[in-house]
């Protein structure tokens, strides 16, 4: 399980913080809400830009995407 | 437009409700037979979660500025997705001027967004009437909810079971005031809750009203109670629209489209069941250049500038028997319209994004080239490109259409507020050829459809409102103006149309537009001119009646002479002339002397 944070500059609310794994081929990405840990999204697959459904190669690829995929 | 109400209070201007069986609705509050608009003695709505009381119940502190917007009393709840507008001369970085588009909030063709919802399991036997950001659009705030009703029980006999309201609550039962709850679109079939949008507030100068969608995600929220809202994960720069849901597991679909460029889409299942989500599908890589499309970017710090997209409904897909699609607005490095043709394959709930459209002749940056796009993160929602599919019989057409909030800002620039139109090849939906295009009047703030077909709509502009009717010889004409700053206009179930003005009052007053009464008299005198020489001259007048959209009306119209130089038969100074469907009709009169007299006309309703 990877910790990150995501920054938003423009939002009062600056800092987002993340539990990140990677089980079985799925990832699965936690928000920490007041303290506690909440699935927020389940990812059976890499969602490459193309389209196309991939697996995913390790934990560092799963944190860059869900950067990615919220736009920071 | 008749006016049928003034206002009276700060309240909904007209609420329908969403139990199409009942036989009530409310006018500011009043009760009315839904048939008839009829007062119904003493039956008013109670907008309080205790007691017989009279409050208010608008949509408050929505991106205003002085009184035009739509908030006290310029509201409509109405059950066919009406559309609205909020008014304001803020220029520049302001979420005043900010696109309502709950409108476009979904392009389930069979669940397009409205603020007057109704929700049941028949087999738990529950129930939720949902008053949903009922003034209508990307507004964060104010649900109001019944739950479990009697079937054949009035609204105005019923307190509310809650509300959600005030400015930034945030989402009702979740921890944290910066998530706040948006449109609701769907109800899990096999479960207790709701799917819907929520915004993100981003302090306390914007992000909480007029619809900034810098952030948005997807929230679940309990049904029939509305106590807690669970948030899911935020998209920046995102627009979100409701795709439908899987008919594999009933769990809810969304596309979120990026304004930063035209090419980034994530198709994102909503996870009701287990409280989470799944992206399907990303869409970020440049088209390729095919044809005439050149694909790749379009720089987006000139002419279209940055836009949010809004797809089209879905609809059948010709090239799969079985399976959906949609278009969504993409344009390619010399600022042409290819849109995206996205296939759903509603099996597998696979999806493709076809980049290969072609259109064959005039391109769109003929037409439509120079907009006012993004205006900072205040005012991220001001612009917004949007095209729809409408039909005449079977023929396919797709319009596109360049929505804009920032006051005046597309009033000089006729390649800013044109709509451009293309028929699509009734076997090739990625075939498509220019058919037409017609520049509006001003800034286009927004746009509803008046009937099911859309071949009728109209376009919200700053101090007045024109609706258009589109023919295949003519594409879309304007065929009647309403001289009024509308805030709001929609069906009711029954297709009546409504409309709230903005004539400058503490609330708006409500107007029907009905496509029976006509909007427009015209007379025309056999002669442009009479030269009297002391001789009465026997002439004619020809006397049409016209509809909303253009066409004649056979109705009564009074005619009245103001002067005493013209008299009808009989040396009268009035009459009463029935108009026809099909031709003008001739009205005899007679130049009794010089000077100038008018004829004046009106119409009994």
């Amino acid at each position: 399980m990877q910790f990150f944070i995501i920054y938003d500059a423009e939002s009062e609310e600056a800092t987002l913080e993340y539990f990140a794994e990677l089980e079985d081929g799925v990832a699965k990405i936690y928000r920490v809400d007041n303290g506690e840990r909440n699935l927020t999204d389940v990812q059976p697959w890499y969602p490459a830009g193309d389209g196309s459904r991939q697996d995913w190669t390790d934990l560092d690829q799963v944190v860059a995407w869900f950067k990615q995929t919220v736009g920071v | 437009m008749p006016r049928i109400k003034n206002p009276n209070r700060d309240c909904v201007a007209v609420l329908e409700d969403p139990r199409t069986a009942r036989t009530q609705m409310y006018i500011y509050g009043d009760g009315v037979q839904k048939s008839s608009l009829s007062p119904v003695f003493n039956k008013h709505m109670k907008f309080s979660t205790s007691g017989d009381t009279v409050t208010n119940f608008s949509q408050s502190a929505v991106g205003q500025e002085g009184t035009h917007f739509t908030g006290n009393g310029k509201t409509l709840c109405l059950t066919k997705n009406p559309a609205f507008a909020n008014w304001s001369t803020s220029t520049g970085d302001s979420n005043y001027t900010n696109l309502l588009a709950g409108n476009i909030s979904s392009i389930d063709p069979n669940n397009t967004w409205t603020p007057a919802q109704y929700y049941s399991d028949s087999g738990a036997g529950t129930n939720m009437v949902l008053f949903n950001t009922f003034g209508g659009g990307p507004h964060t705030y104010d649900h109001s909810f019944w739950t479990n009703v009697d079937s054949s029980t009035e609204l105005s006999e019923l307190t509310m079971t809650g509300r959600h309201t005030g400015t930034a609550m945030g989402a009702p039962g979740h921890f944290n005031n910066s998530y706040l709850p948006h449109n609701i679109h769907v109800k899990m079939s096999t479960e207790n809750y709701l799917s819907g949008i929520f915004q993100v507030w981003r302090g306390g100068n914007y992000g909480y009203s007029g619809g900034v969608y810098q952030n948005a995600g997807i929230m679940r929220v309990n049904y029939p109670n509305w106590t807690t809202t669970d948030i899911g994960t935020q998209r920046t720069y995102c627009f979100a629209q409701h795709i439908g849901v899987s008919s594999s597991d009933n769990r809810p679909l969304y596309i979120f489209t990026d304004m930063r460029n035209d090419r980034t889409h994530y198709i994102v299942r909503h996870n009701v069941d287990t409280n989470n989500e799944t992206v399907l599908h990303t869409f970020n890589t440049a088209p390729s250049a095919s044809g005439n499309n050149q694909g790749g970017d379009r720089d987006t710090a000139t002419n279209l500038d940055q836009q949010h997209k809004g797809a089209s409904l879905v609809h059948d897909d010709v090239l799969s028997s079985g399976n959906k699609a949609f278009y969504m607005p993409y344009f390619d490095t010399n600022n042409n319209y290819f849109p995206f043709y996205f296939q759903w394959n509603v099996s597998t709930d696979t999806f493709t994004r076809n980049e290969d459209v072609t259109i064959t002749g005039t391109l769109s940056s003929t037409h439509l080239l120079d907009l006012k796009g993004y205006n900072g993160s205040t005012g991220s929602f001001n612009s917004l490109i949007y095209n729809e599919v409408h039909y005449i019989g079977t023929d396919k057409y797709i319009t596109v259409f360049p929505l804009e909030g920032e006051y005046q800002a597309n009033d000089a620039v006729t390649s800013g507020r044109t709509l451009v139109t293309y028929s699509i090849d009734a076997t090739d939906p990625k075939d498509l050829t220019f058919h037409s295009a017609e520049t509006a009047d001003l800034t286009i703030k927004n746009v509803v459809w008046l009937n099911d077909t859309k071949t009728l709509m109209g376009l919200f502009h700053w101090g007045k409102f024109c609706i258009y009717s589109f023919s295949a010889a003519n594409g879309w004409v304007k065929t009647s103006t309403i001289p009024y700053t509308l805030t709001g206009v929609g069906r009711d179930s029954t297709d009546r149309i409504f409309a709230v003005a903005d004539e400058a009052g503490s609330y708006g007053t409500v107007h029907m537009i009905t496509p029976t009464i006509p909007v427009t008299v015209v007379i025309t005198p056999a002669a442009t001119t009479y030269n009297y020489s002391g001789s009465n001259i026997n002439s004619t007048i020809a006397v049409s009646a016209y509809g909303i959209d253009g066409t004649r009306i056979a109705t009564t119209v009074n005619l009245t002479v103001a002067g005493s130089t013209i008299e009808f038969s009989g040396g009268a100074t009035t009459t009463a002339v029935t108009t026809s469907a099909s031709a003008d009709t001739n009205v005899n009169i007679t130049i009794t002397g010089a000077g100038l007299s008018d004829i004046l006309a009106n119409i009994d309703i």
